[in-house]
C-alpha cells in the first residue's frame, strides 16, 4: 500500500497544503531519490537547475582569471542562503545572457548528439568487425572440408601412388599458409562506405576537441607563474604596441588590432590576424601564421588604388 | 628604411604578381616592409633587360583584384549607369502599356470590366524604383545584423541585390522576394548557409512560402551573371588601419577614425560606389573623411604613404585625390544614403502593385491567351515529332501499306 501512496493517492486531487507550514505543495515539485545522501540530493538538483543558465564556457571568456571569477560567483549563487536575492540575482543573469546561454544549450545539445552518434559508429564498427571474424572462421572450416573432400576422392579414383597425392597436396597447403603470413589483412573499419559515414560535422567535433585539449595543456605550462602576484597570465590577442614614425620596424603581430565597436561588425576571418594560442595544432601544421592576416589587409588597401575610374 | 619597388625582375612572392603595387615579403611577419613600401602610382615597366641584355617586352601581370569578376564586368560611369536605367525603365513602361491594351481589348470583347487596369500616371520612376530599393536594402541590414552575420556578408547580399536591379526592373520582379533571395544567396555564398526551412522559419512573415525564394534563386543567379565573389572596402579600410600605425601618435583616436570609416562604408552600400570606384579607394576616402570628422591628421599619412617623391606626389594630386574628393561629394550629397521613410516606401509599393504587368499576372486573359498559344505551338511541334503515338496516324500507317500492297 505504501509503494503506490504516492503515485495514486496523495496529490490524487491537485495540489495541496502541506499540514505544518501551510505551503501549496505539487506532485511534479516532488521526484525520486537516486542518491542516498539527502544533502547530496539537494546539491544535485540545485546544480542541475543552475547549469541550465549559468552554462558559459570558457571559450566565452578573454581570458582564464575571467573565466575562474564567473565559476567563483556562480559558486557563491549556489550556497547563497538568502533565497530572494539568489532567485533575483539568477534572474537577471539568464534576462542579460539570454543569446549566449541559448547558444551553449544548443551547442550541448549538439555535443551530445555527435557523442551518441559516435558511439553508434564505434558500436557498429565493433560489430561489423566481429562479423567478418565470424564469416572468416566458417570460410576457413569450409575450405578444410572441402578440401578433404577432394583429397579423398583423389586418392579412391586417380592412379598416381598415395604419396605422391599427399606430397603435392602438402607443397600447397605450405604455400598457402606461406601466403596468408605475408598477405595484409584489410581491417573490417577500411570496408568500403565506412570512412563516409563520418560527416563533416563529426571532424570538426573532433578537431574541436583536440583543440580544447590542446588549450587545456597550454593553460597548465604557462610557466613564468608569479606566486606572489597571484593574477593570471593572460593568453590575449595582440594588443600590443604599434610603430612609431621614427622606428619603422614593427614587431611581427605588433600592430594592434581594432576593437570591434563598429555598426555592423567587421569581424574577417581572412584578414583577422589569429593569435597563435588560439591556432589549433592543425592550423599551425597547415603553414598559418599570425602575420598573414596583415599582410592581406594591406595587400587589399592598396590594390588598385591609383586606378582610375571608368 | 626604404623599399624601393620591384622594378627588377625580382621575385615577389605574395598574392599581387604586379609590377607595380607593393613589395611584399614572403609572408612571415616583417609587416615593416609592408608599411614602408608604398604605392607611389609607379606605372608598370613594360620593358626589361634580360640577362643577355636585349629587351624583351613584358606585359606587366594583373594584380588578383584586376583579374575579378567585379573589375572586369562591374564598373560603369555614373553616366552610364543612370542611362542604363532610364532606357530600362523606359522600354518596360511601353512593354507593360502595350500589354495594358491587349488586355483591355481582351477584356472588352469579352464584355468584362477595365476599370481596374493601371493609368500612365502610375508607373515609377527611376528614383521612386531607386528610394524602394533603397528602403529594402535597410531591411537586409537590420535582418543581418539579427543574426549577427559580418558586414562583409551584408553588404554582399546588397551587393547582389544592386546587380540584379541593373538588369531588371522593379516592376517585373518585386524588390521583396527579390531581397529574400539575395539575402538566401549570401548566406551562402559567404560561408553562413541556412537551410531553407530555418530561413523561411525566420521570415515566414515576409515570405509567401519556402518555394517562392527557391524559385527566384536561379533568375538572380544569371542575373549577377554567377559572380559570387564580391569585394568590399571592409579589408582594404582594416588595411589602412593597420598602415596608419606606422605615422601614428595617438593610437585611441586612430581607433575611433576606424570605427567612424565603418560607419561610412556602410552608408555607402547603399549608393552606386561600388559600380564607379575600386574597394580600396573607397576605403581610403572614407578614412579620409573619418580623419576630418575626429579631427585626425589624415595628411601625415598622405605625405609618409603617397608623396615621398615628387613624382608620386604629382601622381597622388593628379589621379588618387581627385577621386577621394568625387567619392566624399557622393557620400555627403546622394539621396540614398539618407533613411527611407516607411510612408514614402509604402506609398511607392501601393502604385507598383497597381501597375503590375497583366502579361505576367496568371489571373488575367493576357497571360493564358499567350499561355495557350505556348501550348498549342508545343503541340504542333510534338505532332511532327512523335507519329507512332497517335492513333490517327497509325490510320494513316496502314493506308500506306495498303497503297504499297496494291502498288
Amino acid at each position: 500500500m505504501a509503494g503506490t501512496l504516492f503515485d495514486d493517492r496523495l496529490f490524487a486531487h491537485g495540489p495541496a497544503p502541506c499540514p505544518t507550514c501551510r505551503q501549496t505543495l505539487r506532485k511534479a515539485a516532488f521526484s525520486a531519490q537516486t542518491f542516498e545522501d539527502l544533502s547530496v540530493e539537494k546539491e544535485v538538483r540545485i546544480r542541475r537547475q543552475m547549469a541550465q543558465k549559468f552554462n558559459k564556457r570558457r571559450e566565452d571568456f578573454k581570458n582564464l582569471k575571467d573565466y575562474n571569477d564567473y565559476l567563483e560567483t556562480v559558486e557563491d549563487l549556489i550556497n547563497e542562503i538568502d533565497v530572494e536575492t539568489t532567485k533575483q540575482a539568477i534572474e537577471k543573469f539568464a534576462a542579460e545572457n539570454r543569446d549566449l546561454i541559448r547558444i551553449n544549450a544548443d551547442r550541448l545539445l549538439n555535443e551530445s548528439r555527435m557523442a551518441t552518434f559516435r558511439q553508434e559508429q564505434l558500436r557498429k564498427e565493433r560489430q561489423m568487425k566481429h562479423e567478418a571474424y565470424l564469416r572468416e572462421l566458417e570460410a576457413e572450416q569450409a575450405a578444410k572440408t572441402e578440401d578433404r573432400k577432394q583429397l579423398i576422392q583423389e586418392l579412391a579414383t586417380s592412379d598416381k601412388s598415395a604419396k605422391t597425392i599427399m606430397a603435392a597436396r602438402q607443397a600447397i597447403s605450405l604455400k598457402k599458409t606461406s601466403m596468408r603470413k605475408t598477405e595484409v589483412k584489410p581491417t573490417a573499419g577500411s570496408a568500403p562506405g565506412s570512412s563516409t559515414l563520418y560527416s563533416d560535422t563529426f571532424w570538426r567535433l573532433q578537431q574541436q576537441q583536440d583543440e580544447d585539449m590542446d588549450r587545456q595543456h597550454e593553460d597548465e605550462d604557462m610557466g613564468e607563474f608569479d606566486p606572489v602576484q597571484s593574477q593570471y597570465m593572460d593568453v590575449d590577442l595582440g594588443v600590443g604596441y604599434f610603430n612609431s614614425v621614427n622606428n619603422n620596424k614593427a614587431h611581427a603581430g605588433g600592430l594592434q588590432y581594432p576593437l570591434m565597436t563598429s555598426s555592423m561588425g567587421v569581424k574577417d576571418i581572412y584578414v583577422e590576424p589569429v593569435n597563435f594560442a588560439s591556432l589549433g595544432r592543425i592550423s599551425k601544421a597547415g603553414g598559418y601564421r599570425a602575420g598573414f592576416g596583415y599582410s592581406r589587409a594591406i595587400e587589399d588597401a592598396h590594390t588598385s588604388l591609383y586606378t582610375p575610374a571608368l | 628604411m626604404d623599399v624601393e619597388l620591384s622594378n627588377s625582375s625580382t621575385p615577389t612572392s605574395g598574392l599581387t604578381q604586379a609590377m607595380q603595387g607593393t613589395a611584399i615579403s614572403n609572408g612571415q611577419g616583417t609587416e615593416s616592409e609592408n608599411t614602408s613600401a608604398g604605392t607611389n602610382g609607379d606605372t608598370p615597366v613594360d620593358v626589361v633587360k634580360t640577362e643577355d641584355e636585349t629587351e624583351v617586352k613584358k606585359t606587366a601581370l594583373k594584380n588578383l583584384y584586376e583579374q575579378s569578376t567585379q573589375y572586369n564586368h562591374w564598373r560603369f560611369t555614373q553616366s552610364g549607369l543612370s542611362e542604363r536605367r532610364s532606357k530600362m525603365n523606359q522600354e518596360v513602361i511601353a512593354a507593360i502599356q502595350t500589354n495594358i491594351q491587349e488586355e483591355r481589348s481582351l477584356r472588352s470583347q469579352q464584355g468584362l470590366s477595365v476599370d481596374d487596369l493601371p493609368t500612365d500616371l502610375n508607373f515609377l520612376t527611376v528614383d521612386e524604383e531607386l528610394a524602394l530599393l533603397g528602403f529594402y536594402e535597410r531591411k537586409i541590414v537590420q535582418i543581418f545584423r539579427f543574426w549577427k552575420l559580418p558586414s562583409y556578408a551584408t553588404a554582399t547580399a546588397i551587393a547582389y541585390m544592386k546587380r540584379f536591379f541593373l538588369e531588371n526592373t522593379a516592376m517585373d520582379y518585386h524588390p521583396k522576394d527579390v531581397m529574400l533571395t539575395c539575402m538566401f544567396l549570401a548566406r551562402k555564398t559567404e560561408n553562413f548557409l541556412m537551410s531553407i526551412e530555418d530561413f523561411f522559419a525566420v521570415l515566414k512573415s515576409s515570405a509567401n512560402s519556402a518555394e517562392s525564394i527557391l524559385n527566384l534563386e536561379f533568375l538572380v543567379c544569371k542575373n549577377i551573371r554567377f559572380h559570387f565573389t564580391i569585394h568590399h572596402p571592409y579589408r582594404p579600410c582594416l588595411g589602412f588601419f593597420y598602415d596608419m600605425q606606422a605615422v601614428t601618435d595617438n593610437i585611441e583616436k586612430l581607433q575611433k577614425v576606424y570605427d567612424v570609416a565603418l560607419k561610412m562604408i556602410d552608408t555607402s552600400l547603399y549608393t552606386d560606389l561600388c559600380f564607379l570606384y575600386q574597394p580600396s579607394q573607397i576605403a581610403l576616402a572614407a578614412m579620409r573623411i573619418a580623419c576630418r570628422e575626429e579631427s585626425y591628421d589624415f595628411e601625415r599619412y598622405a605625405a609618409y604613404k603617397f608623396k615621398s617623391t615628387e613624382a608620386a606626389a604629382k601622381s597622388y594630386e593628379e589621379v588618387l585625390l581627385p577621386i577621394l574628393v568625387s567619392i566624399d561629394q557622393i557620400l555627403k550629397q546622394d539621396p540614398r544614403c539618407s533613411e527611407v521613410e516607411k510612408a514614402v516606401a509604402s506609398d511607392i509599393d501601393r502604385r507598383l502593385k497597381l501597375c503590375k504587368d497583366p502579361a505576367r499576372d496568371p489571373e488575367s486573359l493576357l497571360f493564358k491567351q499567350r499561355k495557350r498559344t505556348e501550348q498549342e505551338e508545343d503541340d504542333d511541334d510534338d505532332d511532327d515529332d512523335d507519329d507512332d503515338k497517335n492513333e490517327d496516324n497509325g490510320r494513316a500507317k496502314r493506308q500506306k501499306i495498303k497503297k504499297e500492297d496494291s502498288l
